[in-house]
């Protein structure tokens, strides 16, 4: 980092943070504290505060235990297809192959497309008529007259093919970008003394891409755990709550029945999942820290 | 690997990402979508007609476009200007924008409920500029980030330069930062044009006026009453894919580049 002459001002770098900062501090920050605040308030005209009404009312409920087990099902469904699959894809795409130009923007295209369309999109794959993965699912479960959006084993699957989809592109762009950080020489000097590529791979590439892995599944996380508007245009959370991961549900009371209180307390919930899987990737990263 | 082995990889990996779009298309262009073949060999354009014949989808598609080329004038010169600020100084800034950074990882959807009452209880629910101002709040973690790694990349010695030659601060922001930045900026449009344009959630928790619908929630409106249309919401699907999917074709290049944070050679 350089300081040209900025040691003696603090203004001008202040006044070029300033917007920013306020920004994020406003939309962010501010809002959190009465948020939070709001789950501690009982339901009702009088609402009694601080209450933990919420929360118990919400842990004693069998769906809302449901709704908490399907998101963790969720996250580690579209983690764990898309990671290595991202991993294939990034290691193609740093390769220097003509034709590679225009496959990029071909393979980066699920990022692009409104989430909303594309589990429109997959609605209709996975619809009642004669609809591609509806057909597929037939084949692999063996029930000729299987309805996959009926059912709830299915219609979580759809969700979870979906974002795969969408979350892979991402992904790979994120590990593409790390793997173009390795020096050349590296892989130069390890053929060299003959490391096959498997090796070259297990000895180089991983280790020194391990950061942009854990950073890029933690964004795959947080993206699959609050993603509400998935699910709401491609199941709605059905059949019979048999989709409806904890933030639409948190959706749906915030925006379609109007329990701000609920809605604010699930939203807790929400907060501290990805606080714990943050930790998690981080906290896993951090120890396995190699040295070249 | 050998070098035979990646095209059909590639191919593979094209086809699985493209697949489900080349489906959305064909159903919009069939003429009765739930029956006949995979591959439709009557097509029309009916389905287009009729959502293109009708106005709200032309006061939909301008309310996108305003909240995203709106949203897109915010974050621009904002993440610009801090993404500069962090590259350049050594200042409070530094310590706190790791933190800000961080934010984009926590689950946005938990901050809606309280942002929709703030917004209430400073006047602007239920309008354009709510969507704006919240989706570029939403973007600009990532865009000060990519904007600071871009400018990392820039030699310093012309804006020493132009400082010796008696630059003011801003003016060398202006013409030797900003050109030198434009690829950065580039990048920060396309990230920002594509969320912004895709964004459902924002709409949906903010506005509820009618006349202010942007296209993705019209698309998932659409859901609830024209049910068994299949063309027909899939036409409106096709048309608000349309201008994200352009776009980032175009410019993906610099998008790419701007991940990567490098400079396009």
């Amino acid at each position: 980092m350089t300081d040209m002459p900025a040691r003696r001002s603090q203004i001008v770098p202040t006044l070029l943070f300033l917007p920013a900062f306020l920004l994020l501090i406003f939309f962010w920050c501010v809002p959190l504290v009465p948020g939070l605040a709001l789950a501690l308030r009982s339901p009702g005209a009088k609402g009694v505060w601080p209450s933990l009404i919420n929360y118990s009312r919400l842990l004693g409920e069998q769906t809302f235990r449901h709704n908490l087990l399907l998101s963790l099902v969720y996250v580690v469904g579209v983690v764990g297809a898309a990671t290595p699959v991202a991993y294939a894809a990034s290691l193609l795409m740093t390769r220097n192959m003509r034709g590679l130009r225009w496959s990029r923007g071909l393979l980066l295209i699920p990022w692009a497309v409104p989430a909303v369309v594309s589990s429109l999109i997959f609605r209709n794959l996975a619809g009642p008529e004669m609809a591609p993965l509806t057909q597929l699912y037939r084949l692999i479960s063996g029930q000729p007259n299987l309805l996959p959006l009926q059912d709830s084993f299915w219609a979580m699957t759809t969700v979870i093919v979906h974002s795969f989809w969408r979350s892979v592109p991402v992904m790979t762009l994120f590990l593409a970008a790390g793997i173009a950080t390795i020096p050349t020489e590296f892989h130069e000097a390890a053929q060299t003394d003959g490391a096959t590529s498997l090796q070259r791979f297990w000895h180089i590439t991983f280790p020194l891409t391990r950061m942009h892995l854990a950073v890029g599944m933690l964004l795959i996380t947080a993206f699959t755990l609050q993603d509400a508007e998935t699910v709401y245009a491609l199941t709605g959370g059905g059949p019979h709550h048999g989709t409806e991961v904890a933030a639409v549900r948190l959706f749906k009371e915030a925006f379609d029945y109007g329990q701000f209180a609920t809605a604010a307390a699930i939203g807790s919930f929400l907060l501290a999942g990805g606080l714990c899987f943050m930790l998690l990737y981080l906290g896993s990263f951090r120890r396995t820290e190699v040295t070249l | 690997m050998k070098r035979g082995v990646h095209l059909p990889l590639v191919v593979l990996f094209c086809g699985f990402a493209v697949l489900p779009i080349l489906w959305g298309i064909r159903t919009s262009l069939s003429p009765d979508p739930g029956a006949g073949s995979l591959i439709p060999w009557r097509l029309t354009l009916e389905h287009y007609r009729k959502i293109l014949s009708q106005g709200f989808f032309y006061q939909y598609a301008l309310n996108s476009a305003i909240v995203s080329i709106g949203s897109l004038a915010v974050v621009a010169p904002l993440s610009l200007a801090a993404g500069y600020s962090l590259a350049r100084f050594r200042f409070w800034g530094n310590r706190v924008a790791p933190l800000l950074l961080a934010f984009p990882l926590l689950p946005a959807i938990t901050f809606l409920v309280p942002l929709a009452r703030y917004l209430n209880v400073i006047g602007l629910y239920d309008s354009l500029p709510a969507l704006i101002l919240s989706n570029s709040a939403f973007c600009a973690p990532f865009c000060v980030w990519m904007m600071r790694n871009f400018v990392h990349t820039v030699p310093v010695s012309l804006e020493e330069a132009g400082l010796l030659d008696g630059c003011s601060r801003f003016s060398l922001l202006w013409r030797i930062v900003l050109p030198s930045a434009l690829p950065g900026l580039m990048a920060v449009a396309v990230f920002v044009f594509v969320q912004v344009w895709n964004n459902f959630i924002f709409a949906y928790a903010l506005t509820t006026n009618q006349s202010l619908q942007v296209l993705p929630k019209a698309v998932v409106g659409f859901i609830g009453s024209w049910r068994t249309d299949w063309g027909g919401l899939m036409a409106m699907g096709v048309l608000t894919l349309l201008p994200p999917v352009i776009v980032f074709q175009f410019l993906q290049k610099w998008f790419v580049a701007g991940m990567y944070g490098l400079s396009t050679k």
